[in-house]
Formats: C-alpha cells, structure tokens, sequence
C-alpha cells in the first residue's frame, strides 16, 4: 500500500463548515494540515445543473440514505465544501436554553452563550450575512407572514450567507441547492476553505478514508481514491470533520466501537415535515429566495418545534406528494399554485448508529412519543396558518426528512457517558479529535451550522494553545 | 467514459423502468406520459449514482418487472402503497421499494426538461457574484 511521505501536523476529514474553519484557524498558526474529502471539488462552472445530477454527485447513496425501517430519509451531502454546497445558508446563533440544555447533558462549563460569544462573532467574520429584504419576498414568504400574523404567531428574517443575490435580474435561490452557480453563497469554497487553501492547506477530493490506526507518535489513516487506488497518510493528529454519520461510521470502522462504548449512540436530526397548501392563485414558491423567514415564537420554541418557508424542486417535491398514476400527476400540475411550509422538530429520542458485516452504517432512529407530539403541534400552526390565507386544500408528506445529522460521538466531561472530552479529543486516544455536529449531545432546536463553526474555532483555538507550534519532521 | 455516460442497464432492465413508468406517470391533458417524455434518457445516468448494493437489488428487480408481465409491476406499486398498513416485519421492505421504484421513476421523468416546462418550473441563475 503506498505510504505518503510527509508527516503532516494534522489530517483533517471532511471539507465542509467544520473542516474547513478547524483548517483555516491551524494553517494560520503553522500547522501543516492535509484535508482529505471523499466528493468531487466542484465550482459554479462545474455544479449540476439538474436533479439527476445533483442528488446523484453531491450527496452519498446516490441521493438519500434511509434510517433502520425506511420510515426517516437523510441527506447527507458528499462534495468538497459539505453541507455549505447544499444549504440555504442559514446563521442562527444557539439561546441560553440550548446551551443550558448542553451544559446539564454534558457537565462542562464552557457551554454557555458567553463563552461562545467570542466564537460567534470570529465566525460571524467570515462570511458576509444578510436577512431578506421584503422587498425581495416571494408570495410563499408573504403568505407566511400573513398567517402568522392572523394568527397571533410571531416570525422574522432568516439570517443567510450570501452576497449580490442580484434577484432582480431573475435569479432563483432554488437553483443554489445544487450549489451556487453566482457564487453569491457562502459556501467554504468562496470563503474560508479558499482562505485556508491560500495559506497553504493542502486538499485531496475524491478519497474516502476508511481506517484510522495509532502508531507510536504519528496516527495514519488509510482510505481509496474513486478509481480504486489505495493511500495511507501519516499526521501527527487527525481532525475528524466527516459529520455524524461520517465520522461515527470510521472510528466502527476503525475499531473504536469497543474502545469507547458511547460511540454510535445519540443520533438526532431535527427531523422535518413538509407542508403544502393548495391555492386559486399562483404562489410560485420556487421564485426568488426561496427560503426567507423563520418562526420566532416562544411558544413555539417551548413546543419543540420551528416553521420555516421553503420549497423544493420538482423531483423532491414528486416524493414528498401523495398518491399514484394520474392522480399524482394531477397534483404536480398544482405546482406554480403551492404554497410551502416545514416543520422541524427538537427530535428528544436519540437513535443510535452501528456498523453492519457489510460495513454499512445501520442508523436506528425513530421519533418518539415526545416527537410526534412536537410534530403534531406544529403541523396544527401551519394549519392555521394555510386557513387563514385561503388555501384550498393542504398536504402534509408523510416522510419525515434529517438535514441536521448531530451526534454519535456525543462530547461530555464523562468518559462513560460521552465520546470526545472537553478538550475535543477521543476520550484515551488524544490525537483523534472532533469538532462537528458529530459531538452535539442533543438536538438544539436551532440551526447548526453557525454553531458547528464557532465550536470548530473554540477546539482548534485550544489545540493550537496546547502546543505554540508543532514540530513536525519525517519529510 | 465518464462511469455516468456508460450503459448500465440491458434492455430487460429499461423494459421494467418502462413498466413502472406507464403505472407512476400515465400522462394526464397536460402532462406527457413516461413512455411518450425523454426520461428514459437519463436512466443509466440515474443508475450509475446508486450505490453498488442498491444496483444490485434495484437491478435485479428491474430486471424481473421488465421480463414479467406489466400487471406484476402494477401490483407491485399497487403493494408499496400500502406499506405502512403492514406489520413491522414486512413494512420497512415496502418503505424501501418505495423509496427505491417511485424514486427511481420520478428522478427520470421531473428532471426532463420538457415535463418541467409544462409544469411551469422555468428557474434562473444568471451572472456572477461581486465578492
């Protein structure tokens, strides 16, 4: 098996928001980092420019994974720059409930929204985050607005990152789930892996690792590129940034399972429901930005559950309508006259992950009783709001889709209760460490992404402390 | 050759992709039927994106549904409709043809760019950000 030469001073896994903030802050203190990502490196010349495409290249299994009974799909996005390729770029900071809720869960101290205040606004540096202007609004936002305020609810702006959208000339956020053909979001190939990149991170796309293995003062980690070949590299750490599933499925894959029993377990993912109101008139949900106001009620919020406004393209939305043949086709016609609403739930009933003899990662996961209620109340709001504004008819799809895919290697001060330790290393295996939505102990409630950066600044921060400049020979 | 542009499917295998798409999209007044639409054009492009497992399975089953008679996969969609009716032991299995025929079915024929026209899903993106 060729053995790369170099001993870097960190491996990260993964490109998306985590790997690529951890690489930013490490290269900028001297480290030398190698990235290694499974997708392809992708840009706005080269993203798919259809459904076929875009399910197919820039996600893993082909489009969608299922969890234990097929009850649950998850989206799971596999392309240099993860999730910020196939998100709305949405930047929420976590309240003190969320942080409180963290703190009783893991016993450590730091999470607090002071401490992460800092953090957040490092993070918040990077990007260039705007709310929607009403002037921008599409009718599905309008109607959302509408109906919270017939009903008493209370909603504002999302917060996103982007720039010169330039809608007025026609453009259709929609189109940037397959990544941003303007580059007008702020994905991390535009911002900070770019800026990572220039001050001398090296990225290898197209390698999925595959096992991790210790040796006496180096880690290597092994894995095959797409056309077959196999490499191992060798670094003095490794940075585990694959998500909940990725890095969860290569520490099993490693060996880890029977080292650090907590792996696997606590898995959530906000698990969501789209909703479809029928209207006379046509809404043209997909126009525009899409994606433009949030829930931001306190009921809501004690409730377990956020609405959102959102759409999806025409394959997306084919799953998510009822029935079969004609009739289905029927409703597809009502596309230009839908309007659309999610629910996402603060999911309490953690599943958990194990590796089949197949190797394939088995994810048991199913909404509890706590959950379906949470779905139900919000699915009773959005009710609401499509009767107050005339919608004709409404839909509710039945699957429910994870977009946040949290934990697995829950972090906590406890070794037997948790995966990863204050410090962001493996518990007793200090130079694995992690820093993404894999160590969530527990589902927020709220948007991770800005999250998953600032806690990705706060670990490397705290490496970078532990040793002012790492020696790293072996060249 | 790109693995996308290679044939992937023998005729059998389209056959069954036709089947199932005469069942799932029959065409309506406004709507073209599957056979009549272009969407069996992107099936190997479909194919060649599913993981070696589930190209194996859907392939198989593909294969039988385009040797069998077409009530078979009629009857088939007609079953995973059902799926959450069923006990536990049989309902994931039905979940998971679902996902995997319908899906299937559904990815090739709304992403022909004709069938999305006449649905009025016409979406822009144009120029390039000032960063």
């Amino acid at each position: 098996m060729p053995l790369e030469p170099t001993l870097f001073d960190a491996l990260i896994i993964g490109s998306g928001v985590s790997g690529s903030f951890v690489a930013k802050e490490l290269v900028s203190h001297g480290w030398r980092c190698l990235m290694l990502e499974a997708g392809e490196w992708l840009d706005r010349d080269s993203y798919p420019t259809d459904e076929i495409d875009g399910n197919g290249r820039l996600y893993w299994g082909g489009g969608i994974e299922l969890n234990h009974d097929a009850s649950m799909g998850l989206l799971r996005p596999k392309v240099v720059g993860g999730g910020s390729i196939v998100n709305q770029a949405l930047m929420d900071r976590f309240d003190v409930e969320a942080f409180a809720s963290w703190q009783a869960q893991t016993g450590i101290a730091d999470f607090q929204l002071e401490t992460f205040l800092p953090f957040y606004e490092r993070a918040e540096k990077e990007l260039n985050l705007e709310e929607i202007p009403r002037s921008a609004w599409n009718r599905n936002a309008h109607i959302f607005q509408n109906g919270f305020d017939a009903n008493g609810f209370r909603c504002k702006p999302l917060r996103r990152g982007q720039k010169d959208c330039a809608w007025e000339q026609g453009n259709d956020c929609i189109e940037c789930l397959n990544g941003c053909r303007r580059d007008s979001k702020q994905s991390m190939p535009v911002t900070v892996l770019k800026r990572a990149l220039g001050k001398g991170l090296k990225l290898i796309p197209t390698f999925e690792a595959d096992l991790i293995e210790e040796k006496a003062d180096e880690v290597w980690v092994s894995g095959n590129f797409t056309d077959g070949r196999r490499e191992t590299f060798r670094s003095r750490h490794i940075i585990l940034a694959a998500g909940a599933l990725g890095n969860t499925r290569l520490l099993f894959q490693s060996g880890y399972g029977d080292k650090v029993p907590e792996l696997g377990k606590g898995f959530f993912n906000h698990p969501q429901l789209m909703t479809f109101g029928r209207y006379d008139e046509v809404v043209d949900s997909f126009r525009g930005p899409f994606q433009a106001l949030k829930s931001d009620d306190p009921n809501f919020r004690r409730a377990g559950f956020k609405l959102e406004n959102v759409f999806a393209p025409p394959v997306g939305l084919s799953m998510l309508c009822p029935y079969t043949g004609r009739r289905h086709q029927e409703w597809m016609e009502n596309l230009r006259n839908l309007a659309c609403i999610e629910v996402a739930i603060r999911d309490s009933s953690p599943g958990k992950m194990r590796l089949e003899k197949s190797g394939k990662l088995f994810i048991e996961k199913s909404l509890g009783t706590d959950d379906h209620e949470r779905m139900r109340a919000g699915v009773e709001a959005i009710r609401k709001i499509y009767a107050s504004t005339g919608a004709k008819e409404v839909w509710v799809g039945e699957t429910a889709i994870g977009l946040h895919l949290m934990g697995g290697c829950a972090i906590g001060a406890n070794p037997n209760k948790s995966v990863v330790g204050p410090d962001f290393k493996l518990h007793g295996f200090p130079r694995i460490r992690m820093a993404d939505s894999s160590i969530f102990p527990n589902a927020p409630g709220i948007n991770p992404s800005l999250t998953i950066m600032a806690m990705s600044i706060k670990a490397a921060s705290q490496w970078i402390k532990e040793e002012e400049k790492p020696s790293a020979g072996g060249q | 050759m790109p693995e996308a542009n290679k044939p992937q499917l023998n005729k059998w295998q389209l056959r069954g992709i036709s089947k199932l798409g005469a069942v799932l999209c029959p065409g309506t007044a406004k709507l073209p039927s599957f056979s009549s639409s272009k969407a069996l054009a992107g099936a190997d492009r479909c194919f060649s994106y599913l993981t070696k497992e589930d190209q194996e399975g859907l392939g198989m089953l593909l294969y039988w549904l385009g040797v069998l008679p077409g009530f078979v996969a009629r009857f088939l969609l007609r079953l995973v409709d059902t799926a959450n009716r069923w006990p536990r032991f049989i309902s994931p299995l039905l979940r998971l043809l679902q996902f995997g025929l319908k899906g299937f079915v559904y990815s090739l024929y709304y992403s022909d760019a004709e069938v999305r026209k006449l649905l009025g899903y016409v979406t822009s993106m144009q120029g390039v950000a000032k960063l």
